[in-house]
């Protein structure tokens, strides 16, 4: 695959913002405050409420070309602070290449891959469970903490190559503030 | 009028047809929509004006036709209430009279299909498919400089078949000298007399596959008793869920690891071709920037769409796209057609290599049938395309292509080409 070799933590490429899939209004509404948050990183520093005011104020200082005033308009969440929250996950390589990103909660671990262009997860299907193309291995530590898996996950991961014991699909591990510092990584190739 | 113009004359004459044809008469399974390259004007008239949309086949009877992107794969990963069972009818339209119907691991529901597949899987497990790379471009390379220059050859019979035949028989370890059997039993397999005159009686099919049966009888034998060894016979002769099969299972399921390795690969091998020869600009960015074949590879067998629609049964009473699907009822999901729905793919009547999410596509199914040998088809094609950009500038698509007369293998037999030095 042609990835960017090196992708410097917390980066976030705007085509693959753009390139952001089908899935929920809400998902995509996050992914979106996500890539804004971001876009205005270099100006803002803060969390939570406080940060959003900062983002107001940013908002109605900026013109509307900034990626800001987008998640302005985006409809308010009743978790509106949670969604600003973003647990760190660390994702290894098969080669042993180490990549942390800040995965908005209630969006997926293999999103958080595939929307940092971390390379290793392939999500053929968009995250319908359905493909076995996002398989990774569970820091063992990690795994009892998990939600367990649901029917359709044990189907698909059977067909997944090289399944060890701590095996999930990453499109269907909902990022919680809990999985703050959940490591996962890669199996060899994803079939 | 030149020839580019008629053709757009006759494609639009076509599109009127499917858009002005009343409803009830739509029949997506019709082979001639296949020969002529029009059925793609039905699926987008349906999934416009009916997604789920029931069909009276004089061939195949009722069924239901799925044409939307999310219905289809509701359908695919909806296995406890769509079946793929072959006592039920399988895979294809076709409701065979019993004795024709066979037993293989994608025609079966869990748990068995999951035990059988699983015996075969391995043979595409990442580290299994590295160590082919090798051999699979050595033959490629080979294949592609023995063609012939500036003259015309059919692309199907020259690369297509025998690069996906060659590969077949590597993945079987069958006889190479042998080889041109798997296509013909390949060919038999999926021929139906009720579609094509030209095809095979029902009697004169089963023959030729108890005929492959008897042959692929000895290979087994030579290797069940040898230690294991990762070809496909001998893992079948060996793992536990396939070693008592019973004839006709080991049947079934050569036919679906022959057919599945081959009329598929061989097809998109193909229409990789058409697509760049009708979009010459996405053949001028890859020349310029290889490293999209990553991109380009997916979307080819989208563009293709070598299988263009599966069949499942409804085993309850079930709500699919606002229309209320009965228990018994046979559904076919267009895969074609999902790979064409504007709801899910941008701009899908186009070819572009270098689309965002070009994996995500309805080709190799999704859920617990999807495709076993889809990285593999990809490294195939990769693999092609990496050894041709390296040699050719230019391949010229002289004329239009035969089409093969079904419903069901989006296929080509044969695409006149010539090859400047």
């Amino acid at each position: 695959m042609a990835w960017p070799c090196a992708i410097s933590v917390g980066s976030l490429d705007e085509a693959a913002v753009a390139a952001l899939s089908i899935d929920d209004s809400m998902r995509s509404w996050k992914q979106q405050a996500n890539s804004a948050r971001r876009n205005c990183a270099d100006s803002i520093r803060g969390t939570g409420i406080r940060q959003h005011f900062r983002l107001v104020a940013l908002g109605l200082l900026k013109s509307h070309k900034s990626g800001c005033v987008e998640q302005l308009r985006a409809p308010p969440s009743r978790n509106y602070q949670h969604s600003f929250a973003m647990p760190k996950i660390t994702y290894i390589e098969f080669n042993g290449t180490k990549h942390q990103a800040d995965v908005p909660v209630g969006t997926s671990v293999m999103r958080g891959a595939v929307d940092n262009l971390i390379p290793g997860i392939d999500a053929d299907c968009g995250g319908a469970c359905a493909c076995a193309t996002c398989h990774v291995y569970v820091q063992p530590e990690w795994f009892d903490k998990l939600e367990p898996k649901n029917t359709m996950e044990e189907d698909m991961l059977g067909f997944a190559a090289v399944t060890q014991e701590y095996s999930r699909l990453a499109c269907q591990l909902t990022v919680s503030e809990a999985m703050d510092g959940l490591v996962v990584s890669m199996p060899e190739g994803q079939h | 009028m030149n020839a580019h113009s008629a053709q757009n004359l006759a494609a639009n004459a076509a599109r009127d047809k499917a858009f002005s044809m009343p409803l009830d008469q739509i029949d997506p399974s019709d082979a001639q929509l296949f020969v002529d390259d029009t059925v793609g004007h039905y699926l987008e008239r349906l999934r416009r004006d009916d997604p789920v949309h029931l069909s009276h086949s004089p061939v195949f009877g009722p069924y239901w036709s799925v044409t939307k992107y999310q219905d289809i794969m509701t359908v695919d990963t909806s296995h406890q209430t769509y079946s793929s069972d072959w006592t039920l009818g399988g895979i294809t339209l076709m409701d065979a009279p019993t004795d024709q119907r066979l037993p293989m691991f994608i025609a079966m529901d869990q748990p068995k299909h999951d035990e059988q597949r699983k015996s075969v899987s391995p043979i595409v497990a990442p580290a299994n498919l590295a160590s082919m790379e090798k051999v699979i471009r050595e033959r490629t390379c080979k294949v592609l400089d023995s063609l012939p220059r500036n003259e015309t050859f059919n692309w199907v019979e020259l690369v297509s078949v025998e690069l996906t035949t060659l590969m077949l028989a590597t993945l079987f370890d069958f006889p190479i000298e042998d080889r041109k059997l798997l296509t013909y039993w390949s060919d038999v397999a999926t021929s139906n007399k009720k579609i094509d005159p030209n095809a095979p009686t029902p009697e004169e099919r089963m023959d030729e596959l108890r005929r492959m049966l008897a042959y692929f009888t000895r290979l087994w034998n030579e290797r069940v008793n040898a230690p294991p060894r990762t070809d496909l016979v001998s893992m079948l002769a060996h793992a536990p869920a396939t070693r008592n099969m019973d004839p006709m299972e080991y049947m079934g399921n050569l036919v679906l690891l022959i057919v599945g390795g081959n009329d598929t690969t061989r097809n998109s091998m193909t229409g990789g071709l058409l697509a760049f020869h009708r979009h010459p600009d996405q053949w001028a960015k890859l020349r310029a920037n290889p490293a999209l074949l990553s991109s380009a590879v997916p979307e080819i067998i989208r563009w293709q769409t070598p299988l263009a629609f599966m069949r499942r049964t409804a085993l309850a009473d079930a709500q699919l796209g606002g229309k209320q699907i009965k228990k018994g009822d046979k559904l076919a999901m267009w895969y074609l057609s999902g790979n064409r729905d504007e709801s899910a793919i941008e701009n899908p009547n186009d070819f572009i290599i270098d689309r965002a999410r070009p994996r995500q596509h309805l080709s190799f199914g999704f859920g617990i049938h999807r495709c076993v040998g889809n990285r593999l088809a990809e490294m195939q094609l990769h693999i092609l395309w990496e050894e041709i950009l390296k040699r050719f500038d230019k391949i010229e698509v002289l004329a239009e292509p035969t089409r093969v007369r079904s419903p069901f293998v989006r296929g080509y037999s044969h695409l006149p080409v010539r090859i400047p030095t």
